[in-house]
């Protein structure tokens, strides 16, 4: 479910990327490379639930608040310098997903189902309905899971740190 | 510090061999200074800062151990 949020929109119709095991590893490898060369003694471990995304999870017990960083910045920054050099490496883009103990896991699903929650709030004399700010990878995943919905739709207001999603009922 | 500068920036530009990477170290700041190809300039900066940001805040993580305050600055190697 999560899955789908990493997935580039464009590549849609184009050829799927085949994901080797071998670009897996790469990029484990090169993760925890990072890591240990920045002293942090996590392990990184592949998740294999699924084939289009290069799914990584970083698992530590002690130093979790340093790795993930304030709002997930340092896990996003791992992502962002993962994503360059494996896009360089095989010419492609690669959909990939660095995780720290369930942070992002946990951060989506409980961005769902807030989302799910206020939904019901929207009633005939309730046209749309304003959340609180959220990052983008939160506000993408209200996005996603309201994609194909029959009744509702989503957009976002506000700049930078305010920008924050709002739920209306279809053709209100 | 300067090791984890040099692995991530070598792994992202064409030109591995141009990169230099030094590391001036006070009793409470480390100054890191990139040096990369010109042509490389754009893969380490990256989109709006992306990638060089990314790296600022990697190195920032690591440093938090040392109670020593980092910048990391990126300079073009043009000759």
């Amino acid at each position: 479910m999560i899955f789908n949020l990493f997935k580039s929109s464009q590549n849609n119709e184009s050829e799927t990327i085949s994901i080797n095991q071998e670009m897996k590893t790469d990029a484990k490898e090169f993760i925890e490379n990072i890591l240990h060369k920045a002293n942090f003694n996590a392990i990184v471990a592949i998740n294999n639930d699924i084939n289009d995304v290069i799914y990584l999870m970083i698992e530590d017990e002690y130093e979790t608040a340093r790795i993930i960083g304030k709002d997930g910045q340092t896990l996003t920054s791992f992502q962002v310098i993962l994503q360059s050099y494996m896009t360089k490496k095989y010419n492609q883009y690669i959909p990939l997903f660095v995780d720290c103990n369930e942070y992002f896991s946990l951060k989506i699903e409980k961005a769902q189902s807030k989302a799910k929650e206020l939904e019901k709030k929207l009633s005939e004399d309730r046209d749309s309905i304003e959340l609180f700010p959220m990052t983008a990878l939160e506000r993408r995943a209200i996005h996603t899971l309201y994609k194909d919905h029959d009744s509702i739709t989503t957009h976002s207001v506000g700049q930078g740190d305010d920008r924050r999603i709002v739920l209306s009922k279809k053709g209100a | 510090m300067k090791e984890l500068v040099d692995y991530i920036v070598k792994s992202l530009v064409d030109n591995p061999e141009f990169v230099e990477v030094n590391e001036t170290s006070g009793s409470s700041v480390i100054i890191l200074e990139i040096s990369v190809g010109s042509s490389d300039i754009g893969k380490v900066i990256g989109k709006e800062g992306r990638i060089a940001n990314a790296i600022r805040t990697i190195v920032k993580a690591a440093a938090a151990k040392s109670d020593k305050k980092v910048t990391v600055e990126i300079l073009t190697n043009d000759d």
